[in-house]
């Protein structure tokens, strides 16, 4: 389901199509300026590997995440490396600071930041 | 053992926090079941047949005495006064008040314990030797890297929402007492000439509805990459895994769907393109974790099992070798006449963690067998440990034999069960009543699941025992000649299902037959073997 805007390719990915574990990744997405993720269900967390692997290989545009990300969701979204995730009207209205860093302390490395674009040549 | 940095305690304390959080908004209606459920089960909340029950984290079997002893308070405060020590080395809490459950983790809290990713698809409490740290032949205490993998796996941000459930067991022993073949993630380490420790890594095994031993995918890997090598299984689980069949979402679907060449091959490509030097384990931390495990104990003299004939029976049924010279590891059999599997009263609690205190270096292990260890105590004081045991119950000396035997909750309490498994355990005390008989007929493994989920791991038994479901009436399939050790193995099916009242007299049956046609030296497992479950069908139900 591409979207595009008026620069170019503004992208918009779903994981089962997009994201194959056995290839690498930003050969084919390495130039797109954003990408959205879709969680199927509040119990679906596919995008979380999916957002994860694009920091680790460096992509540094922009990660969406849409659907039923729910506020107890959050954090970890985040720290896999999205940039904006959707809620609901009534999770806004519920929203608190420590939904958004329940934890002082993490075991694991912290996603790689978002670097500035690569605009291919 | 290990103890908590600040850091740890942070992350704990801020869970219970969180949790309450999580609570008091679906009390309030602002958080609909649907989101709550896989937040209640990531701390461990089931709601059962008839009330909620809490399952405790007890990471990778160890549990010091003031844990057992503050774990028997909250069996008396909150509960009915017992728990119930599961397959996956936790404990359980059966007839808890929902809205009391923030206060429970609270209380947790303040003896470093939790509940956190003991349910739920996440990757759950680390599984390993219960004798972990008392052995000879040990490459390194297995507990070290299942801190590690605790600390790695906790609050994972890509993996809390996994297609389904993830359970690792490790063992560092060429002898397997944690199953690591049945395991979604099993894992060897081992002493290797070039890299100093190394791992081998088995993937896709399992029981419950599709049964599988696992594949060893990865195999003399240094150590010290094994969190990059998880993180890469784990990613390629999370993003090819099924989630539209929650019966084919486990990483044993995907292995075999994919071929095992195929998922090697996706693995090997993310760990070779997403590798994290943070991942990295270093030489340093694995010594500050071994010196955090190593129990300090001075070499005593042997005394050997001169004593009462009760005395060496006890002796040489429940407790094992030890790698310091004059230590025995001392087995407390939690399957007497009377009591479910597994179940531990809160005084029973208080007097082990007392014994814990006295004898064994304030250390308690869980084992899969659902069963408790001192592990460090001196020959010296095993006399006088066994009369303390015996005067609660606790040293009832059929370790391993037909009478220990594993059991799933069952209908009595799971809401998933088809059939009852406590009343055939206690049947099997009734039948095998002659702790003699016992002993002749030698090491025999039986296990009893409710239901296909095989929480009771019955595919792995010598003897196994599956409840189903026959026109609304409970029946029970029984399968030969499992094993969970070397050379793993699933049981066979010996027949039809036979009726609750039926199952014992088969079972006396296969002992019976077993009894007068052994070889010398043969264990009732080898004499499946040879004789094969064909021949052995015939007779279990020819009078049937």
């Amino acid at each position: 389901m591409p979207l595009i805007n008026s620069q170019g390719a503004v992208t918009a990915l779903s994981p089962p199509d997009a994201l194959d574990p056995t290839q690498s990744d930003m050969t084919s997405v390495g130039d797109v300026l954003m990408i959205a993720f879709a969680f199927d269900s509040p119990v679906d967390g596919k995008a979380f590997s999916a957002a994860a692997l694009l920091r680790a290989e460096g992509y540094g545009g922009t990660l969406i995440g849409v659907g039923p990300v729910g506020l107890d969701r959050l954090a970890y979204g985040f720290r896999a490396g999205f940039d904006v995730l959707e809620l609901t009207d009534d999770e806004w209205q519920q929203l608190q600071p420590h939904h958004l860093s329940p934890f002082p302390h993490h075991y694991q490395p912290e996603t790689r930041p978002s670097q500035p674009l690569k605009k291919s040549a | 053992m290990y103890k908590y940095n600040p850091i740890d305690q942070a992350i704990v304390d801020a869970r219970v926090s969180q949790f309450s959080e999580q609570m008091t908004r679906y009390l309030a209606g602002e958080l609909p079941e649907e989101q709550f459920m896989p937040l209640r089960l990531q701390n461990g909340l089931y709601i059962q047949r008839h009330a909620p029950m809490l399952r405790v984290a007890i990471p990778y079997g160890t549990l010091a005495g003031y844990q057992l002893r503050h774990l028997a308070q909250i069996a008396r405060k909150y509960d009915r006064g017992y728990g119930h020590f599961t397959t996956r080395q936790n404990i359980q809490f059966n007839w808890l008040a929902l809205e009391q459950v923030p206060e429970v983790l609270g209380e947790l809290a303040t003896v470093q314990m939790h509940a956190i990713q003991t349910s739920g698809a996440c990757v759950r409490n680390t599984t390993t030797d219960p004798l972990a740290g008392t052995v000879a032949d040990e490459a390194i205490d297995p507990r070290v890297v299942c801190e590690l993998i605790r600390q790695w796996s906790t609050f994972h941000p890509e993996f809390a929402y996994l297609p389904r459930k993830f359970k690792i067991a490790v063992v560092a022993t060429e002898e397997d007492r944690a199953a690591i073949e049945v395991h979604d993630v099993g894992i060897r380490i081992k002493k290797h000439v070039i890299h100093g420790l190394a791992f081998d890594l088995w993937v896709g095994g399992g029981l419950g509805r599709t049964p599988l031993l696992g594949h060893r995918l990865l195999a003399d890997l240094p150590l010290d990459e094994l969190r990059n090598w998880l993180t890469a299984v784990l990613r390629v689980y999370n993003l090819a895994g099924r989630r539209d069949n929650k019966y084919k979402a486990r990483i044993k679907i995907l292995v075999n769907a994919m071929g095992v060449e195929a998922f090697r091959e996706a693995v090997t490509h993310r760990y070779l393109t997403d590798h994290d030097s943070d991942l990295k384990i270093s030489a340093e931390t694995l010594e500050d974790l071994g010196d955090s495990f190593s129990c300090k104990l001075e070499p005593q003299p042997i005394e050997g099992h001169q004593g009462s004939p009760d005395f060496q029976r006890w002796y040489r049924q429940n407790t094992k070798p030890h790698r310091i010279m004059g230590y025995r590891s001392v087995f407390l059999s939690l399957k007497r006449p009377g009591t479910a599997p597994g179940d531990v009263t809160a005084l029973q609690m208080d007097v082990i963690a007392d014994l814990a205190d006295r004898f064994s270096q304030s250390e308690i292990r869980t084992t899969h067998d659902q069963n408790l260890i001192l592990p460090h105590v001196a020959e010296s004081d095993l006399k006088e440990l066994l009369q303390c045991l015996s005067a609660h119950d606790l040293a009832h000396p059929n370790l391993g034999l037909i009478s220990d035997s594993i059991a799933c909750p069952g209908l009595d309490f799971c809401s998933l069960a088809n059939a009852p498994s406590l009343s055939l355990a206690e049947a099997l005390h009734e039948t095998f009543d002659d702790l003699d008989e016992q002993v002749d007929i030698g090491p025999l493994e039986v296990k009893i699941s409710g239901c296909m989920n095989a929480c009771g791991h019955h595919h792995i038994a010598h003897i196994g025992i599956l409840g189903v479901e026959k026109k609304g009436q409970p029946w029970y399939q029984i399968t030969l000649g499992g094993r969970d050790q070397q050379g793993a193995a699933l049981g066979k099916r010996l027949g039809p299902a036979v009726p609750h009242d039926d199952v014992l007299p088969l079972i006396k049956r296969l002992v019976d037959t077993y009894l007068e046609e052994r070889q010398p030296g043969e264990y009732f497992v080898g004499f499946v073997d040879r004789l094969g479950v064909d021949y052995l069908k015939e007779i279990s139900y020819a009078t049937h």
